[in-house]
């Protein structure tokens, strides 16, 4: 923590480029290179000892999904991690503590507790003050079961809460327990009057996909600060579900100016998940549009990293590949040994059509959980990408 | 897609120090990243305003919307 000359209190970390600033009202970070570091009286690093100062492999992660649990009562039929009962291993609460010390000390800015339902974990909101007495901004996502004006105010705690709201009504319904609805729509009414930053969460499938412009409509009422879209991805309960609810080939091309069009329209800021890269590129945006403003494809084992309620560690929590890594190992692990080499150089080994792709160092070959569900193997191209299916069509190749 | 640029230089901008990216808000996801791709975030111009009192330092920031 550095005291600025204006008073500001800001948390950094060095980099080779120079570093990494975070600042959090309002929320930012700021990749910054060796002089601003300097200017800043902040001294010089050994990271320095190089002429690389290109923007690359990270010291550490900026961001880890710290799950604290596999319960979830809600038991949707596509989670992810196929949550439902408490499983054996799961970490205390000492544990977890010492899990964050760990990832203090990496100098790692923000965690996403994730489960299962983290709220099903009593000690949730003392790990997250914790969390904040370490300098890691705490980050959550909720299905909106369990809340109440007094839970509310209690996420003041949290730098951003997300609600999983995939479509209104109905709509909701597609893929989550319709009776959720009520129950999520009465959390963001919650959260919101709480004064908590509160976004929403939308799981773009087949189904959902003709919803969102009511989502948009309806997150506009809300007065939400964004909404999220995050891609169905073949993982956990989801791969049953994958062939039917996987987007269609229309929707992957028309979902980017459909965002465009419709955030224009209501005035509503929007984000997409990393998985959705290559959906962005096809539309062939200009290479500087990525450059100043952090806009992330697979940073799997890089910038991001998972955490499971046993407490391995995974490159990104949808890629089950764990190299065998504890939270509590992974600092030495990161220094001493290759762990998330393979994906964390992917771009470097990619085959075609990603190889000569220009977006490649941007996207890194779109999902690799989606390639290891289709393919067999996560370090193929996302065979869903509009690029990679049209290439594949045009060789008649077979994924 | 049509992308328009806009370049906001900060009247603070003095030596060599260069912001080179700028990630905003947090990442509430409990699996992946997520990335501001259609309209920049409300707060970005007063997150380079900060930038600026924080440190006078601030050099020019190239940053590019969808959405004007």
């Amino acid at each position: 923590m550095k005291i600025g000359k204006e008073g500001e209190k800001f948390n950094y970390r060095f980099e080779n480029f120079g570093g990494i600033i975070a600042n959090n009202d309002p929320p930012f970070l700021a990749f910054v290179n060796r002089n601003y570091m300097r200017e800043l009286g902040l001294g010089e690093s050994g990271l320095w000892n190089t002429s690389d100062e290109s923007i690359g492999l990270l010291s550490a992660p900026t961001e880890v999904h710290f799950s604290i649990t596999e319960k979830c009562s809600v038991c949707c039929q596509h989670c992810y991690v196929d949550a439902g009962k408490q499983t054996p291993g799961e970490l205390d609460v000492e544990s977890l503590r010492r899990a964050l010390d760990v990832l203090s000390e990496m100098k790692v800015f923000h965690i996403a507790f994730a489960g299962g339902d983290a709220m099903e974990r009593p000690e949730l909101f003392e790990l997250a003050q914790y969390a904040r007495s370490k300098c890691i901004i705490p980050n959550f996502t909720i299905s909106g079961l369990n809340m109440n004006p007094g839970v509310a105010r209690k996420m003041r705690i949290f730098g951003q809460v997300n609600v999983s709201v995939d479509g209104v009504g109905e709509k909701y319904g597609a893929l989550r327990p319709r009776r959720m609805f009520k129950i999520a729509d009465k959390a963001v009414d919650l959260l919101v009057e709480a004064g908590v930053p509160t976004g929403i969460n939308c799981l773009v499938s087949r189904s959902t996909f003709e919803g969102i412009e009511e989502l948009f409509k309806y997150a506009k009422a809300k007065k939400v600060n964004h909404i999220s879209f995050l891609r169905f991805k073949p993982t956990g309960r989801a791969k049953r579900l994958y062939e039917k609810e996987k987007m269609t080939r229309r929707q992957k091309i028309d979902f980017v100016p459909m965002l465009k069009k419709l955030s224009a329209k209501y005035k509503l800021n929007i984000k997409t998940d990393c998985s959705f890269m290559p959906m962005i590129c096809y539309h062939r945006p200009p290479l500087e549009s990525f450059e100043t403003v952090a806009s992330y494809g697979c940073e799997a084992g890089n910038v991001l990293m998972g955490m499971k309620s046993d407490g391995q560690v995974t490159a990104c929590s949808f890629l089950n590949n764990a190299p065998n890594i504890s939270i509590f190992d992974l600092q030495s692990a990161l220094q001493n040994c290759n762990c998330f080499e393979k994906i964390r150089n992917w771009p470097k080994t990619a085959v075609e059509p990603c190889k000569s792709c220009k977006y490649l160092n941007i996207c890194k070959g779109g999902c690799h959980s989606v390639a290891e569900y289709i393919t067999g193997s996560l370090y193929k191209p996302d065979p869903e990408c509009p690029f990679v299916a049209e290439y594949t069509n045009k060789h008649n190749l077979i994924i | 897609m049509n992308l328009k640029s806009k370049k906001i230089s900060v009247s603070t901008m003095k030596k060599t120090g260069k912001v080179l990216k700028i990630q905003c808000g947090y990442n509430a996801n409990s699996g992946s990243l997520a990335s501001f791709v259609v309209a920049l975030p409300v707060p970005l111009m007063v997150a380079i305003t900060a930038l600026g009192s924080l440190t006078a330092l601030v050099s020019s920031v190239l940053l590019s919307r969808l959405v004007e």
